[in-house]
């Protein structure tokens, strides 16, 4: 279920005034953002691994059809299975047939952004096969019919509180009949619920942080430990990733892990890094188990011959999300689609179109954080204001902001014209704010200052003060 | 489902403006332009491997003992079951090492996989790596991938001799002992953890809630 409301700014509105969601956005606040300061500062070469993260990806990206051919090549030498996916609908109905095929009634599911893209969760359900997640994050959202509000913490927008009772409601049934409060028994609780469901599961489903073309691997990093044992228990273990997820050699990968923990948690390696390269002997069912891939475009393609062919470096790592003032205020279910902060605000116009998503790359201070700390260097200011050059060109702007515009640019044209209307109202408003430098209120503006002070400018324009320099000067 | 994937490649090759034209780079030479992307990372001061590994294996919050006699690993066993409290119950994986210690009579050996209960699991470690303090484990049909998932405890019998220095060492070790590549290869750093409750860690969320490695530094 998404949030109902129909625009962002709506959405922003509720999240800003929904106190749980504000607790538990404040007590996040600056972990994440700490962690990975701490990390970086211990490993000096971080800025050259970067750049090379960079370039693996640019490389991969510019031989695409050959590393995919290339890993498919592989999968399949292994004894796996690889499946193509143009867009969402093929990818769920290509999954539901194997479910089908392997008679499933449940399945166990790693964190997967791609399986949230192309809503497969319902997709299953509708087929009457019952999905579980079972990272506890995307576990907990699962139970409260949410998506995840952030890429690598499905769950930060949820209380302790708010976890309590949902497995008090769902548990019960269990056999689990008191509630637990602590975070221990949290935990724990959901160790034993999850451990029953990844013995009985028969197809387990995970996403891939990245796909080795050298080996045929799909690699899932996770601290839980929850991809595995949905990849390792069931007899039918099904990888799902978009195309722009291969890189070439073992090598790369090393670089890609040494960014990927330190930029999204602060770690310098998650608890378990794995490479699952086809059906692997278990101990239930031997070698008869299958090993499936799907690979996803869904508009990558199109995107990589464009001027957003940057955005497919992405690796998903969060950090962008965990730096950007509008993400830490609002949360990411705001944002309306799967994919939240700076990157989803760059993502969803391009997969979803800009028709119900017009704030989104208008919902930025263009601060510049996104891009200090994105691991392979994405220029997301320069994305979003791609967007809004395009939503300008396409006149998808609202009226309020066209007459503001025209005035501007009116007025920065004519720059006579503009220190003289500028002079009264810079004026006006250093007088306002002469004793504390800030202005309470704002005459027509309440709105704005309602919830902050207006820095009060300085009584005359930084034009003036230079003009004044240089003739002091002579 | 053919049709999909020749969609999907052409679409790509159309994007990267050469439509038709189907690339005839190898791997090779495409991996030679790639290589001059590999960074280096770290400068060695102390190259202890053991006490190195031991230390970044600690520092996520695994522990360790490390000991020069085969006879010594028994003891080794024995302290940390006792010290945590823990039945004398082991299931028990393969190995070099392992295969060659002499089980007391009242201890409860399983020799076959882990299941969904088992308390306390000791296996073998393929390698592991200096840098990270991670151990490295590499799927076989007498050693899968869920024994290294399904305890409470995982001890690890590593012999010092496979510690590596990095992560590249690891993938050149890999290539050349398998020529086919195996299935199933697990790096595993410290024991399982969550922090999705709060954003405050939680240690045994999935996997085991402790990992205890025996570096096996034997005389030789």
């Amino acid at each position: 279920m998404m949030d109902s409301l129909p625009t962002f700014q709506d959405r922003a509105k509720k999240a800003l005034h929904d106190k749980d969601l504000q607790n538990a956005m404040n007590r996040a606040k600056g972990g994440f953002v700490g962690k990975r300061k701490e990390a970086v500062s211990q490993l000096p070469e971080f800025e050259t691994l970067r750049d090379a993260a960079r370039d693996i990806k640019d490389h991969t990206l510019s031989h695409l059809d050959k590393y995919l051919e290339m890993y498919e090549n592989r999968v399949l030498e292994n004894g796996g299975h690889v499946h193509w996916a143009r867009n969402a609908e093929e990818a769920s109905t290509l999954i539901v047939e194997l479910c089908r095929d392997a008679g499933a009634n449940l399945v166990t599911k790693g964190k997967s952004m791609v399986s949230e893209e192309i809503e497969l969760n319902a997709a299953l359900e509708r087929a009457g096969i019952e999905p579980v997640e079972t990272d506890l994050g995307e576990y907990i959202v699962q139970l409260a019919a949410e998506k995840p509000s952030h890429i690598i913490a499905p769950a930060v927008h949820k209380t302790r509180d708010q976890i309590t009772e949902l497995f008090h409601t769902y548990h019960q049934p269990l056999g689990y009949f008191e509630r637990v409060y602590e975070r221990k028994a949290i935990v724990n609780e959901a160790r034993s619920v999850l451990r029953d469901r990844f013995f009985s599961a028969d197809v387990g489903i995970t996403g891939a942080n990245f796909l080795v073309a050298e080996t045929g691997s799909s690699v899932i990093v996770t601290n839980e430990g929850n991809g595995d044992l949905t990849s390792c228990l069931p007899r039918v273990q099904i990888v799902i990733a978009g195309i722009e997820k291969v890189i070439p050699s073992l090598e790369d990968l090393s670089t890609m892990l040494r960014i990927l923990a330190r930029s999204a948690t602060g770690q310098e390696m998650t608890a378990y890094t794995s490479l699952y390269s086809g059906p692997q002997f278990n101990g239930q069912f031997g070698d008869g188990r299958e090993y499936h891939v799907v690979l996803l475009d869904n508009g990558r393609s199109g995107m990589l011959g464009g001027e957003y062919k940057a955005m497919l470096r992405c690796i998903r790592c969060g950090a962008c999300l965990n730096h950007c003032p509008v993400y830490t205020a609002i949360g990411g279910h705001a944002y309306g689609w799967v994919y939240p902060g700076p990157m989803g605000s760059v993502l969803t116009p391009l997969m979803q179109g800009f028709d119900t998503n017009f704030d989104l790359p208008n919902a930025c201070s263009l601060n510049g954080a996104c891009q200090d700390v994105c691991p392979v260097r994405i220029p997301l200011p320069d994305l979003l204001r791609k967007h809004r050059a395009e939503q300008f060109r396409r006149q998808s702007i609202t009226l309020s902001s066209k007459i503001f515009f025209a005035v501007w640019q009116y007025l920065v044209l004519r720059p006579r014209f503009y220190q003289i209307m500028i002079a009264p109202p810079l004026w006006l408003f250093s007088r306002l704010g002469k004793k504390s430098g800030f202005i309470k209120q704002l005459p027509l503006m309440g709105g704005w200052t309602k919830t902050r002070d207006f820095p009060a400018p300085a009584s005359r324009s930084f034009q003036k003060q230079w003009q004044d320099k240089i003739r002091q000067k002579k | 489902m053919n049709e999909s994937r020749t969609a999907i490649l052409s679409a790509v090759r159309r994007s990267l403006g050469r439509d038709k034209q189907k690339s005839s780079a190898s791997f090779a030479s495409l991996e030679n332009k790639n290589q001059k992307r590999h960074v280096s990372v770290g400068t060695k001061t102390n190259y202890d491997l053991i006490a190195n590994f031991c230390k970044k294996h600690e520092a996520v919050k695994g522990t360790y003992d490390v000991i020069s006699k085969s006879s010594e690993l028994l003891l080794a066993l024995e302290k940390y079951l006792g010290h945590h409290d823990l039945a004398f119950e082991l299931v028990c994986g393969k190995g070099s090492i392992i295969k060659n210690i002499e089980w007391p009579d009242d201890w409860n050996i399983h020799k076959r996989f882990a299941q969904k209960h088992d308390r306390t699991v000791i296996s073998e470690a393929f390698s592991a790596i200096e840098e990270t303090g991670s151990l490295v484990f590499v799927e076989s049909q007498e050693s899968v991938t869920s024994d290294l998932f399904l305890s409470d405890d995982h001890i690890v019998v590593l012999d010092s001799d496979n510690i590596l220095e990095s992560q590249e060492d690891l993938w050149e070790r890999l290539r050349r002992t398998y020529s086919q590549w195996p299935k199933s290869v697990n790096l595993i750093t410290g024991p399982s953890k969550t922090a999705d409750v709060e954003q405050t860690i939680e240690y045994g969320a999935h996997g085991p809630r402790r990992v205890h490695v025996i570096v096996c530094n034997l005389d030789k």
